[in-house]
């Protein structure tokens, strides 16, 4: 037998937590490095794990046997399902945590992990032997070889802290940057950019006046992520929403040159859909007032994340525009508002196994990829992980596609089209969201978790138990009738009986209404009732999505070899030949996403494939 | 892919779709049964060499730059015998309507002097192209995208200067144009759909409902109106199908002649010369007439004559108008259709021949002025007029009345329309359908991302026709609608 491979994973964040846990329990040796072992797992920003879009990638991480999702409800404290006036495919359930439970519950899992061994070490530059790397070298002065060495640096590369005026080399507040491995891969032939990102300031929650706002309560029946998690899930805190006021935006406005953003001191790209308080004033003034969210930071402290008020203002200027809020009078600090402009590698540079092009053995995941957000970078570090395994064993990689989950939507959309702003998930960007739902990741995935060995033969045993009642249920719900004199419904009541998938097609019927009808419900798990309500309420939509998936496949499944030689296409664009061989796409499906690629040169390429034959067939 | 000079028309399996640009190919590019002049095609690396050694004239061919042309005669190599007279053209890549270089040779002989020239170029080392291959070869080497191959297809098609016009206006891109604005549209819509679903944390205004209606309804407007386009356009692209029926030796191929003045159908005075269906395409007012005539009709018990008169039935059944050519010399109220077998629908002109050989004073027409339909109204789309196809009297007022029926048939007729072809049609059909579903699903209330869902669809579908989205389908479509040698 072959011996283990060894692979380090470099960075203890969400990234990094899924690609060490999932290297290790495929039965490789996995070297943890991070500069402070008990970071791992903090949450940098907002203590909330998923979200709209972000939610379902949490799911999917979950079905395919990664952390997050088991994390999460071991951490969670308030537990809520987003656009529940919506259909269930743009539903996302996101979990307020209890960011030192979170933080505590990753560590014992990554202790409780046999085959991870942590290292509180820094990175300052990698070992290459040929084409691959063979080992990572640590500021201790250590060499740490490695078979593959998986980077999840998040913020900390050449990482520089912005506080009005102050700056200072930092990955987060209080933590030393990682320098000098970008500068050598850059050596090496890496293109290197500059992101930007901020978080918001930290208050003292006795200081607040909570009575002014508006309360944020959880569901009343809160949902978790994991089937894994034994414990009882609870709301045990609730959410505060209260409004930036005319005054908080003078204070912000008479100030602003003060701002980094604003003066010139941050050059760094920032996310548009996350903009700072001062971008969200200059840049939307017709805007009377904005929502601020007050989040708990966990149940053993009196700290509030202050959602909706990123900012690099100095300190002073911060608590004074804090202070025009009405609930926030006389609120304290703890901690300020900063923005953080660090470096990235453009994704076009990966391939779709999160594998760079450049060094064999070599991969990128998380923020360093130019993504935002836990989720995105848990994703990306399982993928990357669960490949850097397989490379090692010269095994076919693990390559989700974007009709089968929203994280193959993102590598996709990283490796393809790369990123001109930190990347977030939105369903709008799954172009077969209507199949890509919460309730049916396990359907979609836990086959390549299974496979892989992350789920277990038990647990997959029996989650095809249940696929298996839901699809006898669905068949029970077609053919079951139910008297309809019962039903609030006047068009049925004169056809005496209706089957109870007519009555669930009804909209706003929803599962539980079939039991007020009178009809007979057996006694399912959530879950279960999830997928019979969507499957019965969603079939012609449903059917539609699936033919488009099945034309989405003809393109996906055709290869383009990995020696083809474009320069051998006559008549292709001399652009989109570039683009080609810079991407190098894997299949004729991603050549066409390659932006700035017309149909013609995808037609073009596909008759090359095909064509580089005889006219044999010619009659 | 495959390859035949004749037979059925077939689809081309575009994962099958292959080219092989080091061999040369040639082709008869000019339509079959149209026109004195016949165009023989030359294109590839040894174009101009296969070229020169088929052809006698005063310079050596292979010599020649591109852009010239050369007087000469065609002739077979291995025995030194003539072909034909001919002008050869020469192109130099990549100045050539494939981008590679190219010979055209213009002959005066029909098909089967043309198919011979076709012989000696095979013999020399040539390929047959396939359908479409030339379009094909110009658009693989970059030389025309997706809507304008198309357009060059209907170009080449094109009968009549109106209808080049328009074949003009599509390459020239006012389709792509329109579509454009309609994707734009829906892509408005989408977003705003979208805000309403990945942004619902935020404070923003929520999705704007009724800015979406408004964006689908004014798309599905438009939609309907590039839909009445494809009338105008199959018109202009296809022609007005006028098939001559009646009984045999009422003077129908006189009738045929004279209308496409040429000496075409074999013209006697035996009943049922006439046994086939001969096709003639003429210019009216711009318009493209393809005019059909056909056997006579009458109870026969000689088999090839019947085929003859059920090929008559079934012209009729496919025409846009029938003229029942009668004999006026004859008892006129025996010759009528019988009933039924030319579709209420179905413009209809009874016309009473050979006025010039009855009797002075003799009363011209023996039916009344119109056929009255079923409900027994006169319908002024049936009238009977008096004609001599012999002397001409009366044609004029015959094709005024060809003018008339065309006007009606075309719905919203202007040379400034956006024409549109078959795929287009099928495509604007489909985003048409998914427009629908989607305002459907938004009057009921249904959640936003199942509107966006249909939206998405129908903006798909729009750039399918633009090309912004390519699917094997839409290469196949494309590919399979060209015949050999456009």
């Amino acid at each position: 037998m072959r011996r283990a491979p060894h692979i380090v994973v470099i960075g203890g964040g969400h990234a990094g937590i899924e690609a060490a846990s999932a290297a290790a329990r495929m039965g490789a040796s996995v070297t943890f490095i991070t500069q402070d072992v008990h970071a791992i797992g903090r949450m940098s920003c907002n203590p909330a794990v998923g979200g709209i879009g972000k939610g379902q990638i949490v799911r999917e991480i979950d079905a395919l046997g990664g952390r997050m999702g088991y994390l999460t409800d071991r951490a969670g404290i308030q537990f809520k399902i987003l656009n529940r006036s919506k259909g269930p495919a743009v539903q996302s359930s996101r979990v307020q945590c209890d960011r030192l439970l979170y933080q505590s519950a990753a560590q014992s899992d990554i202790r409780d992990t046999s085959g991870v061994s942590v290292v509180a070490d820094s990175v300052r530059g990698i070992r290459i032997k040929g084409e691959a790397v063979n080992a990572v070298l640590g500021n201790s002065g250590e060499a740490y070889e490695a078979d593959a060495v998986v980077l999840a640096a998040g913020t900390f590369l050449e990482a520089i802290i912005h506080v009005g005026s102050s700056t200072r080399p930092a990955g987060r507040l209080g933590e030393a940057p990682a320098n000098g491995l970008s500068g050598q891969l850059r050596e090496l032939g890496f293109e290197v950019g500059r992101l930007k990102t901020g978080t918001p300031p930290r208050l003292d929650g006795r200081t607040i006046d909570y009575p002014v706002c508006d309360v944020q309560p959880g569901d009343e029946l809160p949902r978790g992520f994991s089937r894994r998690h034994p414990l009882p899930i609870a709301n045990r805190a609730v959410c505060w929403l209260t409004y930036t006021t005319a005054e908080t935006h003078k204070v912000i406005a008479d100030n602003i040159g003060s701002s980094p953003l604003y003066n010139g001191q941050i050059s760094g790209i920032g996310p548009r859909y996350c903009p700072s308080i001062e971008d969200k004033i200059m840049k939307f003034s017709d805007k009377p007032r904005h929502q601020i969210f007050l989040e708990p930071e966990g149940m053993g402290t009196d700290e509030i994340y202050i959602n909706g008020f990123s900012t690099s203002m100095p300190v002073d200027i911060q608590a004074n525009a804090l202070r025009t809020m009405p609930a926030l009078r006389d609120v304290r600090m703890t901690r300020p508002g900063y923005a953080v402009e660090y470096d990235f590698f453009p994704p076009t540079q990966l391939r779709l196994t999160l594998e760079t092009k450049l060094v064999r053995g070599l991969y990128f995941c998380g923020q360093i990829n130019g993504t935002s957000g836990y989720e995105e970078a848990a994703g990306q570090g399982f993928i990357a992980g669960v490949n850097a395994v397989l490379g090692c064993r010269d095994e076919e990689p693990l390559i989700l596609d974007r009709s089968e989950s929203y994280i193959g939507v993102m590598i996709d959309d990283l490796v393809t089209s790369g990123v001109d702003e930190p990347y977030r998930m939105f369903t709008s960007r799954a172009e077969h969201r209507l199949h890509l739902r919460e309730d049916n990741a396990q359907r979609r995935l836990s086959r390549y978790g299974h496979r892989l060995g992350l789920v277990s033969d038990d647990e997959f045993e029996d989650l095809k138990r249940q696929w298996e009642q839901t699809d006898n249920h669905i068949e029970q719900f077609r053919r079951t009738t139910i008297s309809s004199k019962t039903v609030p419904f006047d068009g049925l009541k004169r056809q005496g009986t209706v089957t109870m998938a007519a009555l669930l097609r009804i909209p706003g019927v929803s599962f539980a209404d079939l039991g007020r009808f009178g009809a007979d419900l057996p006694d399912l798990e959530d879950s279960i009732a999830d997928a019979i309500e969507v499957a019965i309420k969603y079939e012609g939509y449903i059917d539609r999505q699936t033919r488009q998936i099945e034309q989405f496949k003809k393109l996906e499944t055709q290869r383009i070899p990995s020696a083809f030689t474009y320069t051998q296409l006559t008549g292709l664009r001399r652009e989109a030949k570039e683009k080609f061989m810079r991407i190098r796409p894997m299949t004729l499906g991603q050549a066409s996403r390659i932006p700035g690629i017309t149909s013609s040169d995808v037609a073009l390429l596909m008759v090359h494939l095909h064509g580089n034959g005889s006219r044999s067939s010619r009659g | 892919m495959q390859c035949s000079l004749q037979g059925e028309p077939f689809r081309v399996n575009p994962s099958s779709v292959h080219v092989d640009l080091t061999q040369t190919v040639c082709a008869i590019a000019t339509p079959l049964g149209q026109g004195g002049l016949g165009i023989v095609r030359l294109s590839g690396p040894q174009a101009v060499m296969i070229a020169s050694r088929v052809f006698r004239g005063a310079r050596t061919l292979a010599d020649q730059p591109g852009f010239t042309v050369h007087l000469g005669i065609v002739i077979d190599p291995e025995t030194n015998l003539e072909i034909d007279e001919v002008l050869a053209t020469v192109f130099r890549r990549p100045r050539s309507f494939t981008g590679e270089d190219a010979v055209e040779f213009s002959a005066h002989g029909g098909r089967i002097v043309l198919s011979r020239i076709l012989g000696v170029l095979i013999s020399c080392g040539a390929g047959p192209a396939s359908p479409g291959e030339f379009t094909l070869r110009a658009f693989l080497n970059g030389r025309i995208d997706l809507t304008r191959a198309e357009a060059v297809a209907d170009l080449i098609a094109a009968k009549t200067g109106e209808a080049a016009k328009a074949a003009m206006k599509q390459l020239r891109g006012s389709l792509l144009e329109e579509i454009r604005e309609l994707r734009k549209t829906l892509i408005g819509a989408i977003a705003r759909l979208e805000m309403g679903i990945d942004f619902t944390e935020e404070d923003l205004a929520a999705g704007d409902l009724a800015d979406v209606k408004v964006r689908l309804q004014d798309v599905s407007e438009r939609t309907g109106r590039l839909l009445e386009g494809y009338q105008s356009g199959r018109i202009l692209r296809d022609g007005f199908t006028v098939v001559l029926a009646g009984p045999p030796n009422s003077g129908k191929s006189t009738l045929f002649n004279y209308l496409a003045q040429d000496e075409r159908a074999i013209v006697t005075d035996i009943p049922g010369t006439t046994r086939d269906v001969l096709k003639e395409f003429i210019n009216l007012n711009g318009w493209p007439v393809c005019l059909v005539d056909t056997a006579g009709v009458r109870e026969t018990s000689d088999v090839i004559e019947r085929l003859g008169v059920e090929r008559t039935w079934n012209a009729a059944l496919e025409a846009d108008a029938v003229l029942w050519i009668i004999d006026s010399t004859g008892d006129c109220a025996k010759q009528l259709p019988p009933p039924g077998v030319i579709p209420e629908a179905t413009p209809l002109a009874i016309c009473c021949n050979k006025i010039d050989a009855l009797p002075p004073g003799s009363e011209v027409s023996k039916v009344p002025p119109f056929l009255p339909n079923t409900s027994g109204q006169n319908d002024d789309e049936r009238p009977v007029l008096d004609i001599s196809a012999r002397t001409g009297t009366g044609v004029r007022d015959l094709l005024g009345v060809i003018i008339r029926w065309i006007d009606r048939a075309d719905t919203g007729h202007s040379v400034d329309m956006i024409t549109i072809n078959d795929r287009h049609r099928a495509v604007l059909m489909a985003a048409s359908t998914s427009l629908q579903t989607a305002m459907q699903a938004l009057a009921a209330g249904n959640g936003a991302e199942l509107v966006a869902f249909d939206v998405k669809n129908a903006a798909t579908s729009l750039g399918e026709i633009i090309g912004e989205t390519t699917t094997d389908d839409v290469l196949g479509e494309i590919f399979s609608r060209f015949c050999i040698g456009k």
